[in-house]
């Protein structure tokens, strides 16, 4: 079961059960809590944990013996956004690289600074915990399309070559949301329209049958500043800016019978310098690869409905301009 | 005497030309075309093993969870983050 901090201040039944069970959120950082459905708290370690449940009474523990009442009404202000009906869900991956003998690697501890000439670096991580640093894990994040915006993706009449309109509010949330560097380290915020220097996206059908209409997306985005001279030419870090210059590339294929996409893979990947996230004031030396995927998802898992970005903020995910 | 003054200087302009294009064919290898696609969408996503957490079928309604874990018998593992859910952006 995975919540947000901002779960235990839920004016509503799912509030209310956290705060009776004694359970505390307390932001960043996380925490980790067993508890019984009926609210009765069993500890913080597996081991504790296991212990109490299986010294609880039959009647406390066996399929079907608690009752677990109505929700009723939902605190809105406080609960996350659920999609709405007919939404289009892509599941997104952020990825920070070190360009390392003319390939990319995933970055390590000592390639992390936290001043512009790497005296000190989180090497020490990769000593004390060795594996477990996260900058290196794909940070997961969703993108959400509207019935209407996914549906004017497809021409009522596709031939090869043509060009096909992209909704204004679809291309807005690509680059100001989901084009965040900062997202490869934590929930952000939407990027402000004084922060996208420029952005082109272009949607084009590549090949039509009866089976299958093909389409090719192409673009990029200028993010953030230009890099200043002495990270340009891979001399320093960069705390105190941030860019992002990502091209985008994307191949969708669409089922005309089912009226369904079946692929959406998009990748956005480019030179990214400054920190890289909000919690950890960390950078990499010079202009370094970040890349972003974007697919389809299927299936009905609860974990694919997690909304984007922030909890408090993902409630305007839909208003342009925010 | 003109032209040895020139040597150092000719020598930084060719080590910083050298280092220009050196940076620039580095970036052009990992320029995004349709051939090298695939590589790098797949260089991005979680590597088979790697994110082990997210194979977990995590539930986000804990109002839906405590259902099932009454309906099923057993406790559950509540797991917070901060700003989003804990298996989100956070």
């Amino acid at each position: 079961m995975s919540v947000s901090n901002y779960d235990q201040n839920r004016q509503d039944a799912v509030g209310e059960f956290v705060r009776a069970a004694g359970m505390q959120f307390p932001g960043a950082g996380g925490s980790k809590w067993y508890v019984t459905a009926g609210g009765k708290l069993l500890g913080r370690s597996p081991k504790e944990a296991l212990e109490k449940w299986q010294a609880l009474p039959k009647d406390e523990r066996a399929p079907g013996t608690v009752p677990v009442g109505e929700l009723g009404a939902v605190d809105a202000k406080r609960s996350g956004l659920t999609p709405p009906p007919g939404t289009l869900i892509l599941k997104i991956c952020n990825r920070a690289f070190m360009r390392d003998q003319g390939k990319l690697r995933y970055v390590i501890g000592k390639d992390l600074w936290h001043d512009e000439v790497g005296k000190k670096t989180e090497e020490h991580f990769d000593r004390d915990y060795p594996g477990h640093i996260t900058t290196p894990q794909a940070q997961p994040d969703h993108m959400w399309l509207t019935e209407s915006e996914w549906k004017a993706l497809m021409p009522a009449e596709a031939r090869p070559g043509d060009p096909v309109a992209l909704p204004t509010g679809l291309v807005d949330r690509l680059v100001r949301w989901h084009l965040n560097p900062l997202t490869v380290y934590g929930e952000t915020n939407a990027l402000g329209p004084k922060e996208v220097r420029s952005a082109e996206l272009k949607l084009t059908v590549a090949d039509v049958t009866a089976k299958q209409v093909r389409l090719r997306l192409d673009g990029f985005a200028k993010l953030g500043q230009a890099p200043p001279d002495r990270v340009a030419s891979g001399k320093a870090a960069c705390l105190d800016q941030w860019g992002y210059e990502p091209r985008l590339l994307g191949f969708l294929e669409y089922d005309p019978q089912k009226k369904v996409f079946t692929r959406f893979d998009l990748v956005a990947l480019g030179d990214h310098f400054g920190r890289l996230g909000i919690c950890d004031s960390a950078a990499r030396i010079g202009l370094q690869p970040l890349g972003i995927t974007f697919e389809l998802v299927t299936g009905d898992r609860p974990a694919d409905r997690v909304p984007p970005g922030r909890t408090p903020s993902s409630r305007d995910y839909f208003k342009p301009g925010k | 005497m003109r032209k040895t003054k020139l040597k150092p200087l000719a020598a930084i302009l060719l080590a910083v030309g050298a280092l220009g294009t050196s940076q620039g064919a580095a970036r052009a290898q990992d320029e995004l075309t349709a051939k090298n696609f695939q590589q790098f969408y797949q260089q991005i996503r979680p590597q088979a093993g790697e994110s082990r957490w997210l194979e977990v079928p995590w539930q986000i309604d804990l109002h839906a969870a405590r259902r099932k874990a009454a309906a099923e018998g057993k406790p559950l593992f509540v797991m917070s983050g901060g700003g989003a859910t804990a298996i989100g952006p956070c």
